[in-house]
């Protein structure tokens, strides 16, 4: 990483030591710094991450949405005829019903979304960044309020969120080192320091594995219990759950909305902390994979710049002489290890 | 460490993480608490009004055509329904089409969730569990990454700016000794630092955090006044719905672009616009919270260091732990004495990342130094994995008297140094 060798030995047989680029070639300028070129490449990949994706759901759920389209319009057209109402009229009906669901009112009797346990749960969606958006302030002094009370909020709950990450990976530390301790016995681990030290930091993939299961297993229990009392089917309290412990939060399943949730107290405390330990899990899974995600930029980036390598090397074999490259710009600062009886050379072979 | 001599305040046996963790989660329960209450207040007397309004509506409306209450509310039934699957009155813009998906992927990734576009089929559901696995966590990568990045050119810019302050000030003689030190990258760094602290000199936390507020603010309120001119909103409108959007809560209440045409056929210029203001609001939104909670983590520190302060029992152990001594010998390049403000630098030489954790956030913070520090950092990190081996794993932040940005932002810097694959290479 601090000194790359050209695989070309014969053109630069010395490590060379460039200065901010990971490699200087043909035309320094144009190559970003490393952190700069991952930054880059993992837009890229998101932009087509999300492309395909967007394709891929469009596929599945196109049909659904225009079949929904033409179901809502036969039963709208029956309603109007069948009771002989304007249109207009029901219009500003259907209006009004919309304004009163953002205030959270809904056919069936749910339970009141202000009061106390309702509002704790509306802070707890805030500061976790959950947002379902079955509760949102209405009025302008509760807006502007929730603006600076979520600015401290969910930077409090991140700080909390990155701590849990830490002691999480602490623990599997521990945990992994004692494992290897027992197992290891003498094999390998009094050889030297180094030896034991390495093995002593966990690996990412072990520490992935075992959050996916925690989180599965936090999820599996949870739908149980949700589809228990919301009355789901069990994949869509799986599928409550992912969006919840994710804190992407659509709100088109909301637990413990039912009425009858009032009176359980111990589900709503149960609902609560199941939600805590299901963000907390998530949140360091994804960090987990994302620690994953940046190695295989990594790897990404080391192919390319062989690629580039290659085809630089290519096209120096093919015209010695090309001074392109280094007429109007600078030539490329290297420091190569021995430095001066071969500098010219090294430079205009572009180590 | 534990520290098993009887205590006189009860916090003995916990170690300091564990109680920093703690005595966060207590705050945030109070906050959580606190916020409930006033919220509550707050709204309850509307939510009463809406409720009572509408029973009124529904009153006189299944009056005036004469139908039953369960007719009608089978009909609003229908509508929820068709709610789910994104009708509504107006017409507004297809949920489902390639445009559509990807606003719906957008807010998957980012997990802004408004949950306007929900997946209906099965298949959807499913597919939408493993998509956003993958997708979340890259985009939570981009977000540190970008975070990273950020802090970097913040640092890199106020540092050239104190390096011009500074260097009009030390002109004569170690004028030139300086801008070669400074320019000069194999020069280890320490030769810019001599005696002047320069090399070693890192941005404060709190002017990170006022640089990142006015961008965020910046950003929110040229945001704002797009959305209110094609939306309709009210600027504080949209300004909330700014705030919402780019923290990721994403209540769903307001949504940008769903109309199907905007006036001034300035449609594909407002989507795209949409797109890049909520991509960079976000991003700066994301960094502006990391940022204040490493303020908040500073607050808590120092809060423990009051609460521990009587017991003087604790202390003099800690003081004398193992592997605490011989890394305040160690001199890493640009390493300077500490400062009393918290910076973003110092004290890294109590934490057990702090070489490999400091090269991290050297090499985010100050590009200059990464090529110099290497040699040097390679026989830290040797001292210090075999300081590890002797002393027990708790690799932190324990001392963390300032903490800063010593050891990296956000979550990428938590785990720097934990893990096998952050420990070396990056």
């Amino acid at each position: 990483m601090y000194s790359f060798k050209m695989s070309s030995r014969q053109t630069c047989p010395r490590t060379c030591f460039c200065k901010h680029k990971y490699f200087s070639c043909c035309c320094p300028s144009l190559i970003p710094s490393r952190e700069t070129a991952r930054f880059y490449l993992l837009f890229v990949l998101i932009a087509l991450y999300m492309l395909a994706g967007a394709a891929i759901f469009s596929s599945l759920e196109r049909p659904a949405e225009l079949q929904a389209h033409l179901l809502w319009e036969r039963r709208l057209q029956d309603f109007r005829h069948e009771h002989n109402i304007s249109y207009e009229d029901l219009k500003s009906l259907l209006h009004h019903y919309e304004e009163a669901r953002t205030a959270g009112i809904r056919t069936e009797q749910g339970r009141a979304l202000w009061d106390i346990p309702g509002a704790f749960y509306f802070v707890g969606t805030v500061v976790s960044t959950i947002g379902f958006g079955v509760t949102a302030p209405s009025t302008l002094t509760g807006k502007v309020l929730l603006v600076f009370y979520g600015l401290l909020g969910c930077s409090s709950t991140i700080l909390f969120f990155n701590l849990f990450l830490e002691r999480v990976i602490t623990l599997l530390s521990f945990l992994i080192f004692w494992c290897h301790r027992r197992r290891g016995g003498h094999s390998g681990l009094e050889d030297s320091d180094g030896n034991r030290n390495e093995e002593w930091k966990p690996s990412v993939y072990q520490v992935t594995l075992i959050l996916f299961v925690a989180v599965l297993l936090v999820a599996c229990g949870a739908a149980s219990l949700y589809s228990a009392m919301e009355g789901w089917s069990y994949l869509e309290s799986l599928y409550f759950c992912f969006v919840a412990f994710s804190t992407v939060g659509f709100g088109d399943f909301v637990s413990g909305q039912r009425e009858h949730h009032e009176d359980t107290r111990v589900y709503q405390v149960g609902n609560c902390l199941l939600m805590l330990l299901g963000v907390c899990c998530t949140y360091s899974l994804f960090n987990a994979i994302s620690v994953i995600i940046k190695q295989g930029l990594n790897w990404m980036l080391r192919t390319l710049a062989w690629m580039y390598s290659g085809i630089c090397n290519y096209r120096l074999q093919l015209r010695p002489l090309f001074k392109l490259c280094f007429s109007d710009s600078e030539p490329p600062k290297c420091y190569c290890e021995d430095n001066n009886p071969h500098r010219q050379q090294v430079q205009a072979v572009s180590c | 460490m534990a520290c098993r001599s009887g205590c006189c305040c009860g916090s003995g046996p916990i170690n300091e993480d564990n109680a920093r963790f703690l005595l966060l989660a207590l705050f945030i329960i109070i906050y959580l608490l606190c916020g409930a209450a006033v919220f509550s207040a707050l709204e309850q007397p509307k939510e009463r009004e809406a409720k009572e309004r509408w029973a009124q509506r529904f009153e006189h409306f299944s009056q005036k055509y004469n139908l039953s209450k369960k007719d009608l509310n089978n009909f609003l039934r229908n509508y929820e329904e068709a709610n789910v699957a994104g009708i509504r009155v107006d017409t507004i813009r297809p949920r489902w089409d390639f445009t559509g998906a990807f606003y719906f992927v957008g807010t998957v990734v980012s997990t802004i969730g408004f949950g306007m576009t929900t997946p209906a089929t099965i298949g959807g559901k499913v597919f939408l569990m493993f998509y956003g696995l993958l997708g979340c966590a890259a985009t939570i990568l981009f977000f540190n990454l970008f975070l990273e990045r950020v802090i970097t050119v913040i640092a890199v810019v106020l540092k050239s700016c104190h390096e011009r302050r500074h260097n009009k000030a030390v002109l004569p003689q170690n004028g030139r000794r300086l801008s070669d030190g400074n320019r000069a990258g194999g020069a280890g760094g320490s030769g810019g630092g001599k005696g002047e602290g320069l090399a070693g000199w890192k941005p404060s936390v709190y002017c990170v955090m006022l640089i990142l507020g006015v961008a965020a603010i910046l950003v929110s309120c040229c945001a704002s006044l797009m959305y209110s001119a094609a939306e309709g909103w009210g600027y504080l409108d949209s300004l909330y719905f700014c705030f919402v959007a780019f923290s990721t809560i994403g209540f769903g209440d307001m949504v940008s672009s769903q109309r199907v045409v905007y006036e001034g056929h300035a449609t594909a210029a407002y989507r795209l616009g949409n797109f890049f203001f909520i991509l960079t609001g976000v991003c700066c939104i994301y960094s502006l919270f990391n940022v204040i909670s490493i303020v908040i983590k500073q607050v808590l520190n120092w809060l423990l260091r009051r609460l521990e302060a009587p017991c003087r029992c604790c202390f003099p152990r800690r003081g004398h732990h193992p592997h605490r001594h011989p890394r305040r010998n160690v001199v890493a390049p640009g390493h300077l004495r500490a400062r009393r403000d918290p910076s973003i630098e110092t004290d890294a030489i109590n934490e057990s990342e702090t070489d490999t954790g400091r090269r991290m956030s050297g090499e985010m913070i100050s590009m200059r130094d990464f090529l110099a520090a290497n040699k040097v950092n390679l026989a830290i990190m040797q001292k210090q994995l075999s300081e590890m081996a002797i002393g027990h794993p708790r690799q932190s932040s324990s001392s963390s008297r300032q903490n800063g940005f010593s050891g990296g932002v956000g979550a990428l810097g938590i785990m720097n140094n934990r893990l096998a694959e952050t420990s070396v290479d990056r």
